[in-house]
Formats: C-alpha cells, sequence, structure tokens
C-alpha cells in the first residue's frame, strides 16, 4: 500500500494572542491507499477540522499536509480544487446537494468542475449505482434522507476519487437507513476506495478497518 | 460550462421570482425610456431627413451677408450668377423671385403670394401634385402665362368651380391654371417659402432691382458631395477671397437637416441622461440583490467548491447570474418597447414616425449585460474569495 495523506505537526487554532484556541493539537498522521479508517470523538474534538484539513477545504495554521507525497500548502488556489474536483470525493451529514438542481444535476456537477461535458451517461450510471436511477429527475426536496445521502454519495464518485471523506454520513439518518449507507461506503473500500468516516457512532465506527479517537483536538 | 451558468442563472430568477422581478424592475425602466427615446429620435432624424430632401440635385442657397469686423455688407448681383453657373455640377442657378399681387376670379379675388419657378422646382423640391402638372420646359423659357394653384389658393379663388384650363385674372393678365399643388408645412420648409399661393414661370416676375439680388438658389448635381458642394459655391461667390467669405451666407439643405439634427439631439440628451441614472439606479439595485444573494448561498459557494470548483467558476456563476439578471430586464424593455412603439400609433394620433433603430437598441442590451457585470463584481469577487471551510459552517 502506498502513503495517499500525511499530515504533519499540523495546528489549527481560532483567535489570536490570549484568546487562541488550538482546535487541531500537533497531529501527525498518516493514511495508506484503499484504507478503511473511522475517526471518533465527542462534540468539538475537531474531528470535523481534521476532516477538513485532510480535504484540502482548510489551510492549516501550522503543520503541513502531504498528498501523495506532495506538500499541499504550496500549492495554490486552484491547484486545490483541481485536487478536489479529482482527487476526493466529500459526503457531508446534512447532504449539501443544491436543492434547486435534480439528482442527476447535483451527481454532474463535479464533472463540470472536472471538465467532462458529457456528464449525462456517467451521472445516470452513478445513480443506477447507488439503487436511484428511478429518481434521477427528482428534486432534493422531494427524496428522503436516505435517498439524498445516496444522491450525495453518487456525487462524491463522479471524478472516481482516491479518498472518499464522510463527516457522520449517517447523523441524519434512522438506524436502519444508516446501516445501508455503511453498506454502500464498505461497497466502495472493497472496490480499492480509500474512505475516511468521522463518526460520534460506535457502531459506524466498527465497519472502519482502523480507528482513530480524537480528544482535543489530538489523537489519544 | 458557461451554459451551465446560464442554466443556473435562470433557476435561481425562477427561484426568487419576486426578488428578480424588483431588482430587475430598475433596469427594465431604464432601458424602456432608453428604447423610447431612441425611437424618438429616430423618427425625428427620418422626418427631419425627408423634410429637407430634395430630388434629383442639392439645393444649396447664397444670400448677401454682412461682415461684422469690416462693417461691410455683401451684394450678389447677375455676374454672380455667371460666376456660378460655371461651377462644375452647377445644375442651374437662378434668383428666388417672389412677389405679392393681386389675383381675381368670377367667383373671388385675394393678394396673393406668387412664386417664380423653373419646369424643375415641382421634381427637385417634390411639391406634391394634386391634380393637372408641372411647368413644360418650353412654358417656362417663353415666359408663357401659365400657372400652379396651391390647395388654399383653390379653396379661396374656386369655391365652387374646376380651377384647371379655367383662367385667372393676375395684375390684368389672364394666366391659365394647368395643375394643382399641395403648398404643405414640408415644401415650405424645403423652399424656403412658407407661404405661396400661385406659381409662375420665372420670367413672368420681373426683378425689382437687378442689380442686387436678395437669394440665388443653387442647383446641384447630386452627385457631388454635400460639403465639396457647399464649398465650391462659397468659393465661386467669394471668389477665393477669404475676406469676401463673411460678405455672403451660404447654406444648403444638408446644413439645416444637420442643425435641425443637432438641436433635437441637444434636447433628447437630458432625456438619455436621466434614463442613464434609472439605468444606474438600477444597477446598484441588482448589486444589493447579489450581495444578498451572495450572502445567502454562502454554504453553495462552500459545496461548489467542495466539489472542485475554482475560484473563477464562482467568480463566474455570479457575475453570469447579475448579467443575467440586467440582462433579461434589459431584454424585456427592449421587446416591450419595440412593440410598444410599434402599436402606439395605432392608438395616438403622433406627428411623427416613432422607429426602433437596431443597432442603437442592439448597443442598450449590450449595456445592460455590462451594468450586470460591474454590478456583480463586487459580490461575485467577496463569494470566490470565500474559504470553502468557512462558507460550508455558515448557517
Amino acid at each position: 500500500m502506498t502513503e495517499l495523506v500525511r499530515l504533519h505537526q499540523v495546528f489549527k487554532w481560532a483567535g489570536e494572542g490570549g484568546s487562541r484556541t488550538n482546535i487541531l493539537n500537533g497531529i501527525d498522521f498518516s493514511l495508506e491507499s484503499g484504507e478503511f479508517l473511522g475517526i471518533m470523538g465527542a462534540s468539538g474534538s475537531g474531528k470535523s477540522t481534521l476532516l477538513n484539513v485532510i480535504g484540502l477545504l482548510d489551510q492549516p495554521s501550522a503543520g503541513r499536509v502531504f498528498i501523495r507525497g506532495t506538500d499541499a500548502s504550496a500549492m495554490s488556489d486552484d491547484q486545490l480544487a483541481e485536487l478536489r474536483a479529482r482527487s476526493i470525493g466529500f459526503i457531508f451529514q446534512s447532504f449539501n446537494l443544491l436543492s434547486y438542481l435534480t439528482a442527476q444535476e447535483n451527481v454532474e456537477l463535479p464533472l463540470s468542475y472536472a471538465g467532462h461535458f458529457d456528464s449525462a451517461p456517467r451521472g445516470r450510471d452513478l445513480l443506477q449505482k447507488v439503487g436511484l436511477s428511478q429518481r434521477s429527475g427528482a428534486y432534493p426536496t422531494t427524496l428522503s434522507g436516505g435517498e439524498r445521502q445516496r444522491v450525495a454519495i453518487a456525487r462524491a464518485l463522479a471524478n472516481r476519487p482516491d479518498l472518499i471523506l464522510a463527516d457522520e454520513p449517517t447523523g441524519a439518518l434512522d438506524s436502519k437507513t444508516g446501516g445501508q449507507i455503511m453498506n454502500l461506503l464498505g461497497d466502495l473500500h472493497r472496490d480499492g476506495v480509500t474512505v475516511v468516516v468521522v463518526t460520534h457512532d460506535e457502531s459506524v465506527a466498527r465497519r472502519a478497518q482502523r480507528i482513530l479517537h480524537m480528544k482535543d483536538g489530538r489523537f489519544e | 460550462m458557461f451554459l451551465n451558468y446560464l442554466k443556473v442563472s435562470f433557476l435561481m430568477m425562477r427561484s426568487k421570482p419576486v426578488r428578480s422581478i424588483l431588482s430587475l424592475l430598475g433596469i427594465y425602466i431604464g432601458v424602456l425610456a432608453l428604447v423610447v427615446i431612441l425611437a424618438i429620435r429616430e423618427g425625428i432624424r427620418r422626418q427631419l431627413y425627408d423634410l429637407y430632401r430634395t430630388s434629383g440635385a442639392q439645393v444649396i442657397f447664397v444670400h448677401p451677408g454682412y461682415d461684422q469686423v469690416r462693417k461691410v455688407i455683401g451684394k450678389l448681383g447677375p455676374d454672380d450668377v455667371t460666376r456660378l453657373k460655371m461651377v462644375p455640377g452647377v445644375i442651374s442657378v437662378a434668383p428666388r423671385r417672389v412677389s405679392d399681387q393681386d389675383a381675381k376670379t368670377v367667383a373671388a379675388s385675394i393678394h396673393a403670394h406668387l412664386v417664380g419657378i423653373d419646369e424643375k422646382f415641382v421634381a427637385v423640391y417634390r411639391v406634391p401634385i394634386i391634380r393637372g402638372r408641372s411647368f413644360l420646359a418650353s412654358e417656362v423659357q417663353s415666359n408663357q402665362a401659365v400657372c400652379l394653384l396651391t390647395g388654399d389658393a383653390t379653396r379661396k379663388l374656386f369655391p365652387t368651380g374646376e380651377p384647371l384650363e379655367s383662367t385667372i385674372d393676375i395684375q390684368g393678365i389672364p394666366y391659365q391654371i394647368i395643375g394643382i399643388v399641395d403648398w404643405n408645412m414640408a415644401v415650405g420648409q424645403r423652399t424656403s417659402v412658407p407661404e405661396a399661393d400661385i406659381l409662375v414661370p420665372a420670367g413672368r416676375l420681373s426683378e425689382t432691382n437687378p442689380g442686387f439680388l436678395s437669394t440665388l438658389e443653387v442647383l446641384v448635381a447630386p452627385g457631388i458631395a454635400p460639403p465639396q458642394a457647399l464649398w465650391l459655391v462659397k468659393q465661386a461667390v467669394s471668389r477665393g477671397d477669404p475676406q469676401r467669405e463673411p460678405l455672403y451666407f451660404v447654406r444648403s439643405l444638408d446644413q439645416m437637416v444637420e442643425r435641425s439634427r443637432q438641436f433635437s439631439d441637444r434636447i433628447l440628451a437630458g432625456l438619455l441622461g436621466i434614463a442613464a441614472i434609472s439605468l444606474l439606479v438600477g444597477g446598484i439595485g441588482v448589486a444589493n440583490v447579489m450581495v444578498t444573494s451572495v450572502t445567502e448561498r454562502t454554504r453553495e459557494v462552500g459545496i461548489r467548491k467542495a466539489l472542485g470548483a475554482r475560484r473563477t467558476d464562482v467568480l463566474m456563476q455570479f457575475l453570469v447570474e447579475s448579467s443575467v439578471l440586467c440582462g433579461t430586464g434589459g431584454l424585456l424593455a427592449v421587446l416591450t418597447g419595440a412593440l410598444g412603439v410599434s402599436l402606439a400609433p395605432s392608438f395616438f394620433d403622433f406627428q411623427m414616425p416613432l422607429i426602433v433603430p437596431p443597432v442603437p437598441v442592439i448597443y442598450c442590451f449590450g449595456l445592460t449585460v455590462l451594468i450586470g457585470i460591474l454590478a456583480g463584481v463586487y459580490p461575485a469577487s467577496r463569494a470566490a474569495s470565500l474559504s470553502p471551510a468557512e462558507a460550508l459552517r455558515y448557517e
């Protein structure tokens, strides 16, 4: 296995001087390609911030993030965007679908940012993969929570990313639907995709190969 | 990608219809005002062109002038006529002959305005012939006692009978009436003779003082460029001497068109300014709506950036949205303005035509898109510079 992501002495703080609060406290961490990692921790432990830093959505206040050995802190905004478009897929607790686009249009959105203009066939395939081919024209408000999260998963897979980052993917779902979503993430992992799931639900984390616990911005 | 921006722009307008309509109202009113003002401007231009257009020759009038510096009065005489006739391109030169004389028929008598004309006059000045015909060259050359009556004079002199082929007594001489013409306001403007009752061959009106002519009417071939024709005539009457130039007042109908056009343009420029202010206010309204939209859609910006959108993608998205908002207002204004202008004459009695000029109106539409871009620059760049993580945290 090759190293996909490495964090070296990563700090993230809010505020300055006396009012400074450390959210991430000197994280050293490595993620291998093909892993299924679970990150657990209480609310405010810094797990979502860590996920944002890994996903290049947030810059660390100090320390370095390496993606496939390349220092991401030296990259421009556009390079980071390109990397997010092509290599990283995000799944959020609140789905974060655009309400004025249909399920298929939501799935096709990352394809257009990656420069794929004939995105309709890929969008249809992905919706079929998550079992929603019949709902491709439906708007998010007309979908159930489970269906919305499936659309979000299909969207995350659009550009065949190396890494899927899921932030509390079952947090807004009932346990049965949450189980189905985790089965889907398990299938992706078996297909070779690296998956990182942030959760405070132990039953969700148990699906992962490796579990890291966070407290006060560092691993326990 | 651009189609995606456009699609989202229309989807956003559809999702917030009331806000969109209110925000583009300012632009709509501004552009509508512009379209109507431009239609009036074009109508005036066409009307002026039609008013002063001659047929088969361009007309230049030469009057004696006054040199205010040297305190010298200009003088036009037969030698000026001879000199002008030698200018290349000049078709004819004739003193404008007008005279007030008594004219009577069996039914009535009037003190008539007589105008002496040649056989080309009616055609060149486009004087409408109601009945009968104009003068023949032979009639003019032999100074025959024939005449054309204007409509007004006909009504006064022949309240009941048919004037054609009848005779009219002018200063004791019977003139045969060969035609009736419509001496309307436009003809009065073109010929610089506001009122006329009877037209007679020029030779029938003798000069009161042939040594001092008040107006020379120069007809120049239409092939010569108007400024050149004017220059040639000026050179001829001033004999190429710059000191003599102020002694003559030379003007062409083209100049009169230009002066009238400039006058109407100056008046309309004020109205255009008011419309431009309305557009500016409309643009500020759109900018305000876009700032609100960006704030409301902060989370969406975060989602788009998480999915791989670059700064330019976000920037373009909001710029296209504000342009589409303004452009829609502009397009609706152009369409309804053009429709209104074309339908207006059916409901109101306008004295002039209203014509929507295509090119300036296309520029108007382009201007609204430009206003949209300018109005969107600040909100769009604010959205583009948002940090993805912060934007995603926005509630």
